[in-house]
């Protein structure tokens, strides 16, 4: 009966089915077949729209995206743009193998920050020597860099939109500008002496020119920096000794703000911030303070003692249970298998006790409207739409991670931690986004907002404490460290896009 | 008032703004101006227009989509969300369903044929190839040989 319907009715229906029901039908009968494979095209291409890897109306091409890793250099139709994106999901989420890679020693060895360009590849990292490098991402080369005896040893990096920032010393930031993108219209740089000192006049038709940058500015704070967050264009500073914080604009390289942190806890040192369109995040020991940039005033926060944040939900608080090891027979050397964990209710007395010494780093989703923060003793919080009111049944989500919080990344979809006690990778549910899932879901781990939480084993415990930098990209997480037995950090990365 | 007469030559006469819903009706209308000649629609038949006219009087007061709420839609949710009135009202048995979904794409009725695609949609979601078959009354046409063929050519979507 489905056969009497015209073919343009048949693809209609066919746009709202998930991408894994559609292989079924070519399943059914031989006429089924045919008309799949003749219009696998249209069919494969709304499925992507659908699951939202790829906005309607834009080309296959666009859709691609840019990416450090080349999984899709190589796909020249819709199916099998929805397959690798597929084959990357399952691997995120413990379904599938991932692939364990490193950057060659003998370039960097000795990583403090690392940052990612997926736009030209490269992998932009500092030293705990002093000096900073440009890497390609996949070839391990040097492109660029800048001598120790420039770049300070510990030297914080941030990276957004071809811009680079790191610190000088006592109140100063530097800001370079990736070379690719000189001449771009309504910037003001305003490089100082000692920045153009290494200014080298290279030709963009060099190869390596993607990995260069040139001086744009020096920012001088009012006082010295303790911390400091890019989001292209708007840079945060917290100051180290004064009870405030400064945001910048970079394209005009002017300071457009000083927010007055006016919190109780405001003794103690800001450790980490986090900044977006409307709102300037800081972490402390005194807790974690969500500031609106338009009135300057506290919208969110959860103060590290007697914070009401769970009070009457704390059914919402889990913590790792049984790690359930997939069966999946091609364990090697660098492949890697995402466990996946149950989740267990966490006692009522650890919850405080997790957040009383305060929060060690925060992010917010690149809508601005949810945030993920860790305590320092490790419990991850995790808040959608933090500015709106608690609801009281569902106030904001916990899942305990173990002591010793290294870092996190969050990109609004996906969560990484490493801990002490080990490296996660927390797959949310979809969130405002309202696509459609690319795998069922699974109904099984309903507890935290997440179809998964899965553990890497991609270090020894022992050097799960020597990491000192992490970062997600959609296809790949990057952290320093990755040689347990060796002093020394390098880069290593794994890389969810190889499954078949 | 608008008088529609169907395949089986029944005559429907109902509120401009019902009839209206349809875009190929409001179209001739637009056409032909004011006019009392019944308008003739020879691909719906009695029953089925019944039952079109009935979720057509439901939403009259909505205002009509435009092309960029269509093009929208996309970015939307449209995934298997139905309102509430329209997923009742299309509780109908599989004959009925496939013949409102006809005449709502005869007719251009965007919002119907949307709710009866999706309505399908849902029906074959999470089922096997076999409960399909069975629901549309599918053949399986393949020999053994093919059906390991294609299961094998579909294990990229499976999941573990």
């Amino acid at each position: 009966m489905l056969s009497t319907l015209p073919p343009e009715v048949i693809l209609q229906i066919l746009s709202h089915l998930p991408v894994y029901s559609l292989p079924l039908l070519r399943a059914l009968s031989s006429s089924w077949k045919d008309f799949l494979d003749l219009h696998e095209s249209t069919i494969y291409r709304s499925a992507a729209f659908l699951h939202a890897i790829a906005s309607p109306g834009s080309s296959l091409e666009d859709s691609k995206g840019t990416h450090v890793l080349p999984w899709l250099d190589d796909v020249n139709d819709w199916k099998s743009f929805c397959r690798k994106h597929v084959g990357l999901e399952k691997a995120w989420t413990g379904k599938a193998v991932a692939t364990k890679r490193s950057i060659d020693l003998a370039i960097a060895n000795d990583v403090h920050r690392v940052k990612i360009d997926e736009e030209q590849r490269t992998v932009i990292c500092t030293n705990r020597h002093g000096g900073l490098q440009v890497m390609c991402a996949l070839q391990s080369t040097l492109l660029w860099s800048l001598p120790p005896i420039y770049v300070v040893p510990y030297s914080h990096l941030e990276y957004s939109h071809g811009f680079i920032v790191f610190n000088r010393h006592g109140r100063d930031l530097e800001v370079w500008q990736r070379e690719t993108d000189r001449g771009t219209p309504d910037l003001i740089p305003r490089p100082d002496a000692a920045q153009l000192m290494f200014q080298e006049g290279v030709s963009l038709d060099q190869p390596a020119a993607r990995g260069r940058y040139r001086p744009f500015a020096v920012l001088t704070n009012p006082t010295a920096t303790r911390a400091y967050r890019l989001v292209y264009p708007h840079l945060l500073v917290a100051s180290q000794f004064a009870q405030e914080a400064y945001i910048w604009h970079i394209p005009t390289s002017s300071l457009i703000q000083t927010l007055a942190i006016t919190t109780p806890e405001h003794f103690y040192a800001v450790d980490y911030v986090e900044i977006s369109n409307d709102h300037a995040f800081f972490c402390s020991a005194g807790g974690l303070f969500v500031y609106s940039r338009q009135t300057g005033t506290v919208v969110f926060e959860v103060p590290s003692q007697g914070s009401s944040l769970f009070d009457g939900a704390l059914s919402r608080v889990w913590e790792l249970g049984f790690q359930s090891s997939p069966d999946l027979s091609t364990r090697g050397s660098s492949i890697i298998i995402l466990e996946s964990h149950s989740l267990v209710p966490l006692p009522k007395e650890y919850v405080f006790r997790a957040m009383n010494t305060g929060f060690a780093t925060v992010h917010v989703s690149p809508c601005g409207r949810d945030l993920v923060a860790v305590s320092r003793r490790g419990l991850m919080i995790y808040v959608r739409d933090f500015t709106e009111p608690r609801d009281p049944k569902c106030p904001a989500h916990a899942l305990y991670l173990g002591s010793g919080v290294v870092y996190m990344a969050y990109d609004g979809s996906r969560i990484a931690v490493c801990t002490a006690e080990g490296l996660y990778c927390i797959t949310l549910d979809s969130s405002h986004s309202a696509a459609v899932p690319l795998l069922p879901r699974n109904v099984r781990t309903h507890s935290f907002p997440s179809s998964s939480v899965q553990t890497l084993e991609l270090l020894d415990v022992s050097a799960l404490g020597e990491v000192t930098c992490l970062q997600l990209t959609p296809t790949s997480l990057w952290l320093t460290g990755g040689q347990p037995t060796n002093p020394t950090r390098d880069i290593c990365y794994v890389d969810f896009t190889q499954s078949q | 008032m608008v008088n529609l007469v169907t395949s089986d030559n029944e005559s429907f006469t109902v509120e401009k703004a019902v009839a209206s819903r349809s875009v190929l009706i409001k179209n001739m209308l637009e056409d032909v101006g004011e006019s009392d000649q019944p308008i003739p629609l020879p691909n719906v038949t009695a029953s089925v227009l019944k039952k079109v006219l009935e979720y057509c009087d439901h939403h009259k007061n909505e205002p009509m989509p435009t092309s960029e709420d269509l093009a929208a839609e996309d970015t939307r949710k449209r995934t298997t969300d139905i309102g509430e009135w329209d997923q009742k009202f299309i509780q109908v048995d599989q004959e009925m369903l496939f013949e409102i979904i006809l005449a709502a794409n005869y007719l251009d009725i965007k919002p119907l044929l949307d709710v009866g695609c999706k309505t399908v949609a849902n029906m074959i979601k999470g089922k096997t190839p076999e409960e399909i078959r069975k629901l549309f009354n599918i053949v399986n046409d393949f020999t053994p040989e093919e059906e390991a063929q294609i299961k094998k050519e579909n294990e990229w979507a499976e999941d573990r």
